[in-house]
C-alpha cells in the first residue's frame, strides 16, 4: 500500500460522494426527499462533530494525557443528555426566526444587529482556521505513514486536500438560493461517511482490543500497570482541565458553525431530537472507548518515537494488517473531509450573509426595488460571495497548516478552537432564556472574551506570543479559558442589567425567550412600501419562480387571487422572516428598510403588543377566527365588486362600441352599393367601389368570428383535437403570423431556442391563435424606445409547459390588471388598438379550454404574460358533449 | 393557560419531563465531581470503567424516557 494507492483510493471515495451528494440532491429537486429526512440520517449527519481530531488525535491525546481524552465527548453527552429541554427549545426558536447560522441566532436575537453578526463571523473565522489546518494536517500525516523511508511523501498533499474540498463544498453548497439553508446532498454524504468512519474505527478497535490485546479485562490491567510507570505521570487528572474542558466541548456541540449547521439549521423539526438525543451520545461513547486500547496498545507495541497521533495507522501496519490499515485511512478522510465541506458552509454563508453582502448594500445605494431593466441578479452575487467564501476559508486552513509547520500535536490545535467559539455561547444562552439580555452586553461580553482569547490563547499556538503566566499549579489553557468565559459572563450581565434596549431588540427578546412569533408590532409601516417593490426584491434573490409562488400563495391566503397580497403586518412579518432564511435576519430587516421606508418600531408599538396579549385569550382566539374569516370574504367581495362595476361600465361602452363598429362598415357598404347602382359608372371605378365593399364586408365578418368564437368557447360546444407539436416551431410560426401584421417597428426578439425544443401535446392551432395573440398584443402595444420582446420557455417540476412573453414596456397598471382578460376590455384608445378587445377574452377562454391558464406577471418590468399548459389536454376532450 | 391539577395520564407525563430535566444534571454530576475531587483515584483503570458505566446508563435512561414521552407532548392538558 503505497500513498499514491490511497490517493487514487480516495480520488474514486470523493467521486463516490460526488455522485451520491448529486443523486440526494436531483431526489430532493423532484421532492422524493422524505426519505432524507429520517430522524437516523439527521443523527448521522450530528457525526461530524467526530473530525479527524477524533480519528487520530484522540489516541494521540489519550497516549500523553490518559481519560482527559475523554472530556471532549462527555461535554456533548451531558448536553445530549438534555436534548429534550434545551436543545428543543434552541431548534424551535432558531426555526421559527429561519436562522441561518450561529451568527444569525445572536444577531437576530439581538435586535437584528449586522455588528453583531459580523462580529461572531469574524469569532467563527478565526476559531475555525486551527481547526481546518487540523484536519488538512492529519490526511498529509496519515499519507506520510504509508510512505515508505526511501519514497518521501508527494509535496503538497495538504493543498491538493484543501482543493478537492473546497470544489466539493462549491459545488453542493453553493447550488442555489434557497429559502432555508438545507443542503440534502451533503447531509447525505456526511451520514454515508459517518458509517464509513464508525466502520472503520470499530474495526480497527475490535481488532486490537481483541485481536492484539485480551480483551478489555487486559487493557484495564494495562492502564494500572501504566499508573506506576513514568508515562503514567502525564494521566494524572487535573481538576481544572477536567472542569473546563467538559465546559468547552458542551459548548463547542451547539456553537461551533458546522454543529450549529447540522444540528439546527438542517433539521427539518425537533421531534429527531428524541432519537438522537440518545443515539448520538451512543456513537460519541462508542468511537471514545474504543480510543483507549489502541492508544494502551499502541503505547506497549510500538517504538517510543513513534506519533502517538498515528497509532490508529501505524498498529494494524505493524501487524501486517495493510487493508485494514487502508480502511483506516478511509474513515479518517471521511471525517476530516466532512468536517471541513460542512465547516466552510456554514462559514461561507455566515461570511457572505454578514460581510461581504452588508457591504456591497452599503456600496450601492441604488434603490433596490427599481424593476431593474438590467436585472442585477442579487442572487447570483450572493452565491458568488459563498464560492469566494469556501475559498477563503480553507485557504486559511492551509496557510495555518503551512505556518505551524505541520508539528503541533492535533488535540492542541482542535481545543483552540473550542474555546474561540465557546466566547459565544454566554450572549446564546442568556439570550434564549432571559429577556433582558442586551445587544450591548452581548457585545462587551463577546468582545472582552475573545480579545482573552486571542491574547492568551490564539497568538501563543501560532507562536506570535508567549502563553501568560497564570498563578502556580493551574493550567495555563484552563486558567485562559475560565478567565474568558468569567469575564465574558460578567460583562455580559453587567452591561444588560444597566441598559434601556432598543424597542425591536425587546421585541426580538420577547419572541425569542417565549418562542413565541409575534406579528411586527411595526403597524407603523411605511404607507409608500408596495407589494410589486417587494416582489421585485424577492425575485432577485430567490428567481422570479420562487418568488411568484411565494407572493401567490400569500395572496391566497388572503383571499385574494394574483400575485400582489395586501401588505397587512403578518404579511410584512412572514415575508422579511423569509428572507431572513436566506441572508440573515440582519439583512433581510436593512432590505426591507431599504426597499419601503419601513419605519422602526417604537415603545408605544411596544406596549399596544403589551395590552392585546393581556386580553382574554379564548375570546380573543375566537374573535380572530371569525374576523380573519370575514376578512377573507371581504376581500373576496370587494374583489369581485369592482370587478363587476368596472365590467358594467365597461359593457355599456362596449355596446356603443360595437354597434359602432357594425354600422361604420355598415354605412359604407350601404353608400358605395348605392354608387355601384349608377349605369354610368367606369370599370375601374366599380371595381375600386366593389374593392371598398369586401374590405368592409371582411372586417365585419372578423368581428362576428370573434364574437362567434368566444360564445361558443363559452358554452363548451367545442371540440378540442389533439396533436404533438414541438414548441419551437409554434413559436416561429407565431412570430411569423404576429409579425406579418407587424406595425411597422422594429423588434428585437430574445429567445433561447434550446430550451424551446419541447414536445407539447395539445391543441395545436387553439394553442397558436394564443400565441400570435399575445405576441401581436406585445407588438402594438410596448412603448419602450427599444422594443424588445422576450420568449422564456421551460417545463416544471409537474410536468407543465410555462411560456412567459416579456416585453420591455412600460407594462400595465395595477388597477387594469384585473380587467385584460375580461371581455369587452380595452385599457386605452380603441382607435389605436383597432379590435373589440376581445382578444385576451378569447385566449383564457382558450386556456381553460385546453386545461392550462394564461396570468399576467407583475414586477417584471414591463408586460409579462405567462401561458401555462397542463402535461396533457384535459379528459372531456375525448368524450366531447354532443 | 396551565391546569392547576391533572389527571393521571397528564400527570405522569409532566413527571415524565421532570425526570428529562433532572438526567443531564445528574450525568453532569457523575462525570464531572468525581475526577476533579479524587484525581487519583480515578485518573486509570477504575475512572474508565466508572465513566463508561455511568454514561451508559444515562444513555439507557434517555433513550428510554425519549420513547415514553411519545410524539409531541406540548398539548397534554385532558384532566380525564
Amino acid at each position: 500500500m503505497t500513498p499514491e494507492t490511497l490517493g487514487a483510493a480516495s480520488i474514486v471515495y470523493v467521486a463516490l460522494m460526488f455522485l451520491l451528494a448529486h443523486a440526494a440532491d436531483r431526489a430532493a429537486a423532484a421532492g422524493r426527499w422524505r426519505w432524507m429526512n429520517r430522524p437516523a440520517i439527521y443523527t448521522l449527519s450530528l457525526s461530524v462533530y467526530c473530525s479527524a481530531w477524533t480519528f487520530y488525535g484522540a489516541v494521540g491525546y489519550a497516549s500523553r494525557s490518559g481519560l482527559e481524552f475523554l472530556t471532549i465527548y462527555l461535554g456533548p453527552g451531558i448536553v445530549f443528555a438534555g436534548a429534550w429541554w434545551g436543545l428543543r427549545r434552541l431548534i424551535r426558536v432558531a426555526r421559527l426566526h429561519r436562522v441561518t447560522s450561529i451568527a444569525d441566532l445572536i444577531s437576530s436575537r439581538f435586535g437584528k444587529s449586522a455588528a453583531l453578526a459580523a462580529l461572531v463571523t469574524m469569532i467563527a473565522v478565526l476559531a475555525s482556521t486551527p481547526y481546518i489546518a487540523l484536519q488538512l494536517q492529519s490526511v498529509s500525516m496519515a499519507l506520510s505513514a504509508f510512505a515508505d523511508q526511501g519514497h518521501p511523501l508527494p509535496g503538497n498533499a495538504a493543498l491538493w486536500v484543501a482543493l478537492g474540498l473546497a470544489a466539493f463544498a462549491i459545488l453542493f453548497g453553493t447550488r442555489n438560493l434557497a429559502a432555508n439553508e438545507r443542503h440534502h446532498g451533503v447531509v447525505i454524504a456526511i451520514a454515508l461517511e459517518a458509517v464509513v468512519k464508525l466502520a472503520a474505527f470499530l474495526a480497527v478497535g475490535v481488532y486490537v482490543l481483541w485481536g492484539i490485546a485480551d480483551g478489555p479485562a487486559d487493557v484495564l490491567a494495562r492502564i494500572d500497570r501504566m499508573a506506576v510507570s513514568a508515562a503514567g505521570e502525564g494521566w494524572r487528572i487535573r481538576p481544572e482541565r477536567w472542569f473546563a474542558l467538559i465546559a468547552l466541548s458542551g459548548a463547542a456541540v451547539m456553537v461551533l458553525p458546522r454543529m450549529f449547521h447540522v444540528l439546527v439549521v438542517e433539521a427539518s423539526d425537533e421531534d429527531r431530537l428524541r432519537q438522537a438525543g440518545w443515539a448520538f451520545p451512543a456513537y460519541l461513547a462508542a468511537m471514545s472507548f474504543l480510543v483507549l486500547p489502541i492508544a494502551v496498545i499502541g503505547m506497549d507495541l510500538l517504538p517510543k518515537g513513534a506519533n502517538p497521533d498515528l497509532y490508529v495507522l501505524a498498529l494494524p501496519l505493524s501487524q501486517g494488517r495493510d487493508t485494514l490499515a487502508a480502511l483506516v485511512f478511509l474513515g479518517g478522510f471521511s471525517s476530516a473531509m466532512s468536517m471541513v465541506v460542512v465547516s466552510a458552509i456554514a462559514l461561507s454563508t455566515m461570511m457572505a450573509n454578514h460581510w461581504l453582502v452588508p457591504l456591497w448594500l452599503w456600496l450601492r445605494q441604488a434603490a433596490l426595488s427599481e424593476p431593474a431593466q438590467s436585472r442585477e441578479d442579487l442572487g447570483a452575487l450572493m452565491l458568488n460571495a459563498r464560492r469566494l467564501a469556501i475559498l477563503l476559508v480553507i485557504g486559511a486552513g492551509w496557510l495555518y497548516h503551512r505556518t505551524t509547520g505541520g508539528t503541533t500535536a492535533l488535540a492542541a490545535m482542535g481545543t483552540v478552537a473550542f474555546s474561540g467559539m465557546a466566547q459565544v455561547l454566554p450572549a446564546m444562552v442568556a439570550g434564549l432564556v432571559w429577556r433582558g439580555a442586551t445587544r450591548r452586553g452581548a457585545i462587551a461580553g463577546i468582545v472582552a472574551g475573545a480579545l482573552i482569547w486571542g491574547w492568551a490563547i490564539f497568538l501563543p499556538s501560532l507562536g506570535l506570543a508567549a502563553p501568560p503566566a497564570m498563578p502556580a499549579g493551574i493550567d495555563a489553557f484552563a486558567g485562559a479559558v475560565l478567565l474568558a468565559l468569567a469575564v465574558n459572563l460578567l460583562l455580559l450581565v453587567l452591561v444588560s442589567l444597566t441598559d434601556f434596549p432598543a424597542p425591536a431588540a425587546r421585541l426580538q427578546a420577547l419572541a425569542f425567550v417565549h418562542a413565541i412569533a409575534p406579528d411586527a408590532a411595526a403597524s407603523d409601516a411605511a404607507p409608500a412600501i408596495q407589494a410589486e417593490a417587494l416582489l421585485t426584491l424577492a425575485g432577485r434573490i430567490w428567481g422570479n419562480e420562487h418568488a411568484l409562488d411565494v407572493f401567490r400563495k400569500a395572496a391566497e391566503s388572503q383571499g385574494k387571487t394574483g400575485y400582489l397580497p395586501d401588505l397587512t403586518p403578518r404579511f410584512l412579518t412572514d415575508f422579511e422572516r423569509h428572507l431572513a432564511g436566506t441572508v440573515g435576519a440582519a439583512t433581510a430587516s436593512a432590505l426591507m428598510t431599504r426597499v419601503g421606508g419601513r419605519g422602526g418600531v417604537t415603545v408605544a408599538d411596544l406596549m399596544e403588543v403589551a395590552g392585546e396579549a393581556s386580553r382574554a385569550r379564548e375570546d380573543n382566539r375566537r374573535l380572530e377566527l371569525t374576523s380573519a374569516e370575514l376578512a377573507r370574504t371581504a376581500a373576496m367581495l370587494r374583489e369581485s365588486n369592482e370587478k363587476l362595476t368596472a365590467l358594467s361600465a365597461q359593457k355599456d361602452a362596449f355596446l356603443g362600441q360595437i354597434s359602432h363598429e357594425l354600422r361604420t362598415p355598415m354605412t359604407s357598404i350601404r353608400a358605395f352599393s348605392e354608387i355601384l347602382m349608377e349605369p354610368e359608372l367606369c370599370a375601374a371605378d366599380r371595381a375600386r367601389f366593389a374593392g371598398i365593399i369586401h374590405d368592409e364586408a371582411g372586417r365585419m365578418t372578423r368581428l362576428l368570428d370573434d364574437l362567434l368564437d368566444i360564445s361558443v368557447l363559452e358554452s363548451g360546444r367545442t371540440r378540442l383535437k389533439p396533436g404533438v407539436v414541438n414548441l419551437h416551431d409554434l413559436i416561429e410560426r407565431a412570430l411569423a403570423a404576429a409579425g406579418a401584421s407587424a406595425t411597422g417597428r422594429d423588434f428585437a426578439i430574445r429567445r433561447n431556442p434550446l430550451a424551446e425544443h419541447l414536445p407539447v401535446i395539445t391543441d395545436t392551432d387553439r394553442l397558436l391563435q394564443v400565441l400570435i395573440n399575445v405576441i401581436a398584443n406585445a407588438r402594438k402595444y410596448c412603448d419602450a424606445a427599444e422594443p424588445v420582446i422576450r420568449i422564456d420557455t421551460r417545463r416544471n417540476a409537474q410536468g407543465w409547459t410555462e411560456i412567459d412573453i416579456h416585453d420591455n414596456g412600460s407594462g400595465i397598471a395595477a388597477e387594469n390588471r384585473a380587467l385584460i382578460f375580461e371581455k369587452f376590455a380595452r385599457l386605452d384608445d380603441p382607435a389605436r388598438a383597432g379590435g373589440a378587445g376581445l382578444g385576451l377574452a378569447i385566449c383564457k377562454e382558450i386556456m381553460e379550454f385546453l386545461g392550462g391558464s394564461i396570468s399576467y406577471l407583475p414586477g417584471q418590468g414591463g408586460a409579462c404574460f405567462r401561458i401555462s399548459l397542463p402535461p396533457r389536454p384535459p379528459r372531456r376532450t375525448e368524450n366531447p358533449p354532443a | 393557560m396551565r391546569r392547576l391539577f391533572l389527571g393521571r395520564t397528564a400527570y405522569r407525563k409532566r413527571r415524565l419531563g421532570d425526570a428529562i430535566r433532572i438526567l443531564p444534571v445528574v450525568f453532569a454530576v457523575l462525570a464531572v465531581l468525581p475526577p476533579m475531587w479524587l484525581p487519583q483515584y480515578f485518573s486509570y483503570a477504575r475512572g474508565a470503567v466508572w465513566l463508561a458505566a455511568s454514561w451508559a446508563l444515562t444513555i439507557a435512561a434517555t433513550a428510554a424516557l425519549h420513547h415514553a414521552i411519545g410524539r409531541d407532548k406540548t398539548e397534554e392538558e385532558d384532566d380525564a
